[in-house]
């Protein structure tokens, strides 16, 4: 494997350095939870941070392409057989298979081989561990390549605009999955009107995409075709850069290490884009967990200093005691179900379920109203085929629609949370008068809420299958992000059914029968798939609203500790005599000091994360 | 049968001209009729960039249609056999204007002066030439272009405006909007909703696979399973692999490429190798061999890199020593004779059949607006020409089958659909035979398959179209016993129209 295109490791090295520190430091001053807070943010850091998501045509050489970035064998590719099935590539740290089945049933250890075919849609399958659906919705592969290592999680798609129903949707079901975008379209032919539709669909998304004109080593004329290229991508109006590469060259000087046919392959400038993409999202989430360890430690300092200078001066102790108890009775407000925050949260979230539960039955109703009109246009024994991918792909655009707007109604239910929850905890731990301290904890929640985390979400443009798994990317580090949000309601609705031997065989039934017949399947197909979305959709919240009380709960938690062990400390400080508090002070000068360390180094790594390169 | 067949549509096309009060409607038969004496209008259509212009150009055997890299046929263009070189702007107001050219290396050079492209309705190029003479080709703007030019391929077929009596439908990888294409071209069809004119063609077959040296047989796969698969099968006859380019770059090698092709086999394994890497490479990168630049960005265009691959490969191992041989084999490789068999046997020896169709469907759309005796007498006419030419049942029920309406199991099927003449039209070629086959042989085969389709025609369990559909199985069969008695040796059946020659 080259060296080639490897960003530093280093900002995420310091952070793991510091975070070895930070729960260090947890376990030393009996802070249990924050230490197990810093195990958490410390798989998160190690979590593959950006989805790219490989979509085409079929036979445009998007499975060649991913093999070459990687140079490895990793998805089949056949002259004639496509991509059936979606392939998520990520870090492992040894070459391995697993399969994921509707409901999120994982076969894992798959063999390589049997991987390979299952991409394929090669029939001679084991069965899965459901009865009905023969191919499972996602295949999972991790293998040991630096540039996966980066964070970096390559996803193949099966091609658009083919025969097979189910594919263009399995396509668009895994956009919204999407960090960015890589549009394959081979040197043979220019852009065509369908690639320019699917582009529009992906802008509309919002997420940064690219063009890779793959197969130069083939065509003559391909510096001529990307010129051709780029004009028709201006022309519609999208400014995004254009990659010709060739993959067969790249795979070549792999394997002869010619630098000289590397850079022929054109695959230089496309593989410093991705690793500036992982290095950027890498670097979002390290000034994140920074952030989030520099929260920690001034709170630790504000306890410290709050002692200090109880113990410095011990006559003006019954003032900052008052002000200490004070801020614990702060803190136990936002504990217990009668807080602000957890009232708003619970209105809100009723609210939200009733609104997407009408928002999914008037998509459904406008979808079946739109399918009548077609088949009242089609002689369903005949055109049946095509009818059925129409419905699958506008099934998955609704879908995708109303999952989008559930998305950012949570979005803005956990701002309004963490402005409430900011406003009430204001103060809660201010009781230090340490000039730059003052009040730094009551911000803590709120910046680990608000800064840390959801603008960068919002930001990703719409990561909402991800969202909406249970707010997986908003509080927590759930393994197999991909794998879980590609065995999405959209793909399991896509593996219905929908009746479409029996209408084959009505080949004598006159025209009007088979048509209301057509009609009541399509009928039954929507119900089954609202079933299932609305099931998904109950249970995403709930699990959401669970996420967020448990998480602002903790912090509530921990605030309450925080406020209740500076006040301990605070009042045994000024009860202790002299030489203890000699003793004592000179102990807390130094922990003072060495929190303040700490706290620098987090401080500047999170500075350095923050700098995006 | 013919001449009767054809004569009878004639007269039916003449009358219906007398009868109707449609300006519209008389020129439109008019043109029928004319057509009727005319070749074959095959058009050759696909998406863009599927290689339709490169296509026309290997079957027409010279460098007609440009085939840039770009969307470069944006105007519907027709290749007719002619008595001089000519080429005619025909405008959307009928206008006709003489367009002055120039014969170019790579393609004709048209010169358009002043002439709006966007009010062109077609151009037309007359070319006398051999490959000409029994069809005439339309090439056409790609479908799904940018340029949107595709529609006016799309308004071509779906409508009769453009005279097309044939299809050949090339596509890279089989595409959804092709079989839209398609439907509306099968559509058009009304007289028998079917794929019989229209041929399947898995162009650019030299790039399948990375133009490795199987590429011709991974293509050959996959033209395959295309031809198999039920949607296509109701659509298009057969699909067939051709890589055109490879076929028009063996119609024109000289013995300069022949050297240079020669040149590259003697070099070393490595150092070719190393060139064949990519275009790139083989067109500017120094190298020891003995061949300047331009030579082999020449040998590319001409060739594309599958053929250079091939033809070096040929000349190191397959023992070919001269440039006739070369390009004999290069062609027999490209696909392109299968492709010509189709086109000459499959459409013009059923061109007669084929015609008298696409007169019958005008007649069909005409016929409900005329008035009066005469009318109704158009109307009976065709009617009785629909129903008793056992040709048109022949092709309705072949369409039949290939769309499932009329379902048989497998080894029936592939029996009927060859005796339907679906694979080869000749009395032996339904009947599974020799070419070599005496005359007693075709016939006691054909009454034997008279018999057994009697046979199946007579059970009571059938569904009545299947009776129906082996009952003219056995008139097939027993046309072709007939046929061989009455007429002597290699006559034609009833149903079987056209030359042998």
């Amino acid at each position: 494997m080259d060296n080639r295109g490897q960003g530093s490791a280093a900002p995420t090295d310091d952070a793991m350095a510091l975070l070895g520190l930070a729960r260090q430091a947890a376990v030393a001053y009996d802070r249990p939870e924050q230490a197990e807070r810093m195990a958490a943010l410390r798989r998160r850091l190690e979590e593959p941070a950006v989805q790219i998501v490989v979509v085409g045509e079929f036979k445009q050489g998007k499975s060649t392409l991913i093999n070459a970035l990687l140079g490895a064998q990793v998805c089949p590719v056949d002259d004639d057989v496509a991509t059936a099935v979606p392939t998520v590539v990520r870090f492992g740290h040894r070459a391995a298979a697993s399969f994921v089945w509707p409901g999120e049933i994982r076969t894992p250890d798959v063999e390589l081989a049997l991987a390979a075919a299952a991409v394929t849609g090669a029939p001679q399958l084991p069965p899965g561990p459901a009865a009905e659906p023969t191919s499972p919705t996602l295949v999972e592969i991790t293998l040991e390549r630096e540039l996966l290592a980066m964070g970096l999680t390559l996803i193949d798609t099966p091609g658009i605009g083919g025969l097979g129903a189910v594919h263009t949707a399995r396509a668009v079901a895994s956009l919204p999955l999407a960090d960015g975008v890589l549009l394959v379209s081979d040197s043979s032919a220019d852009l065509t009107m369908s690639e320019i539709a699917f582009l529009r669909r992906v802008a509309s998304m919002g997420c940064p995409m690219a063009l890779v004109q793959s197969k130069t080593d083939l065509f003559v004329g391909w510096r001529e075709m990307a010129e051709r290229n780029r004009g028709h991508l201006l022309d519609a109006g999208f400014d995004m850069t254009l990659y010709p590469v060739s993959s067969a060259l790249r795979l070549h000087a792999l394997a002869s290490g010619d630098p000289a046919l590397h850079d022929e392959s054109g695959f230089q400038p496309l593989i410093t884009r991705l690793t500036q993409l992982a290095g950027g999202a890498k670097a979002d989430v390290v000034a994140a967990v920074a952030e989030d360890v520099a929260g920690f430690v001034d709170a630790l300092l504000t306890s410290f200093l709050a002692e200090k200078s109880i113990l410095a001066d011990p006559e003006g102790s019954a003032v900052l005691i008052a002000e200490l108890g004070e801020a614990q009775q702060r803190a136990d407000r936002l504990r217990g179900a009668a807080a602000r925050w957890t009232q708003a949260m619970v209105d809100s979230y009723a609210d939200l379920a009733s609104d997407a539960d009408h928002d999914l039955r008037l998509r459904m109703r406008r979808l079946c109203a739109e399918a009548d009109e077609r088949i009242d246009d089609l002689d369903p024994r005949t055109d049946w085929d095509p009818f059925e991918a129409w419905v699958h792909e506008r099934v998955a655009e609704e879908i995708f629609d109303h999952y989008r707007m559930v998305h950012e109604q949570t979005l803005s239910i956990a701002g309004r949370l963490a402005g409430l929850f900011d406003v009430d905890g204001a103060g809660a731990l201010a009781g230090a008068k340490d000039g730059d301290m003052a009040g730094a904890l009551g911000q803590v929640a709120a910046a680990m809420v608000v800064d840390g985390e959801l603008p960068s979400l919002m930001g990703k443009g719409l990561s909402l299958l991800r969202g909406s798994y249970g707010g997986v990317l908003m509080f927590g580090t759930v393994g197999g992000l991909a794998g879980l949000a590609l065995a999405n309601p959209v793909s399991v609705a896509l593996g219905l059914l929908m009746g479409r031997r029996s209408l084959k065989e009505e080949q004598v039934r006159a025209l009007v029968g088979v048509r209301s017949q057509a009609k009541g399947s399509v009928r039954r197909f929507v119900d089954e798939v609202s079933f299932f979305v609305g099931k998904d959709q109950r249970d995403t919240l709930r699990l959401q609203q669970r996420h967020l009380r448990e998480h602002f709960a903790a912090l509530a938690e921990s605030m309450h500790r925080e406020a209740s062990m500076g006040l301990a400390a605070a009042k045994s400080a000024a009860d202790a005599d002299g030489s203890m508090r000699a003793r004592r002070l000179a102990d807390v000068t130094a922990e003072i000091e060495r929190v303040r360390v700490l706290r620098d180094r987090a401080l500047k790594v999170a500075a350095a994360g923050g700098t995006r390169p | 049968m013919t001449a009767p067949l054809l004569a009878r549509v004639a007269n039916l096309l003449r009358q219906a001209g007398e009868v109707t009060t449609i300006d519209r409607h008389r020129e439109r038969l008019a043109r029928a009729a004319a057509r009727l004496d005319a070749p074959l209008q095959v058009a050759v259509a696909g998406r863009v960039k599927a290689g339709k212009s490169t296509l026309v150009n290997a079957l027409a055997g010279e460098p007609l249609a440009p085939t840039d890299s770009g969307e470069c046929t944006r105007i519907v263009t027709s290749y007719a056999d002619g008595l001089g070189y000519a080429v005619t702007a025909r405008m959307g107001d009928g206008q006709r204007h003489s367009l002055p050219f120039m014969r170019g290396e790579e393609a004709l050079q048209i010169e358009f002066g002043g002439v709006d492209l966007d009010v062109v309705d077609r151009l037309e190029v007359e070319w006398p030439s051999a490959a000409l003479r029994r069809t005439t080709l339309l090439d056409t703007p790609g479908i799904e272009g940018l340029s949107g030019a595709g529609s006016r391929s799309e308004e071509l077929l779906a409508e009769d405006r453009g005279g097309v009596d044939a299809v050949i439908y090339l596509l890279r990888h089989l595409h959804g909007s092709d079989l839209r294409f398609l439907e509306g071209f099968a559509q058009r069809d009304r007289l028998t909703q079917g794929p019989a004119a229209a041929v399947g063609v898995l162009s650019r077959a030299d790039e399948v696979g990375s133009a490795r040296l199987d590429a011709m047989t991974s293509a050959t796969r996959i033209a395959n399973r295309y031809g198999e698969d039920d949607r296509v099968r109701r659509l298009c006859h057969t699909v067939v692999p051709v890589a055109g380019l490879l076929a028009f770059g063996a119609s024109r090698m000289q013995q300069s490429d022949f050297r240079a092709l020669s040149t590259l086999a003697q070099a070393g394994t490595d150092e070719a190798g190393a060139l064949l890497l990519s275009v790139d490479r083989f067109t500017a990168a120094p190298s020891e061999i003995d061949l300047d630049t331009t030579t082999r960005a020449a040998l590319i265009d001409r060739f594309g890199l599958y053929g250079v691959r091939l033809g070096m490969s040929l000349i190191r191992h397959g023992g070919v020593r001269t440039a006739p041989a070369l390009a004999e084999e290069l062609r027999r490789r490209s696909g392109l004779d299968q492709l010509r068999t189709i086109v000459h046997e499959r459409f013009a020896m059923r061109a007669d059949v084929l015609k008298a169709r696409a007169a019958l469907t005008l007649l069909d759309e005409v016929s409900p607006d005329l008035a009066g005796r005469g009318g109704a007498e158009v109307r009976r006419g065709v009617e009785e020409l629909q129903s008793g030419e056992h040709v048109f049942r022949e092709l309705a029920l072949l369409d039949a089958l290939r769309t499932g309406v009329v379902q048989l199991p497998g080894g029936d099927l592939r029996d009927a659909e060859r005796l339907l003449g679906d694979i080869d039209a000749s009395p032996w070629g339904r009947l599974a035979l020799d070419p070599d086959a005496d005359d007693a042989e075709v016939r006691a085969m054909a009454l034997q398959a008279a018999r057994r389709w009697r046979i199946r025609a007579d059970d009571p369990l059938n569904p009545r179209e299947l009776t129906r559909a082996c009952e003219v199985l056995a008139r097939s069969a027993e046309g072709l016993a007939t046929a061989t008695t009455s007429t002597g040796p290699r006559g034609s059946a009833e149903g079987y129209l056209g030359d042998t020659a």
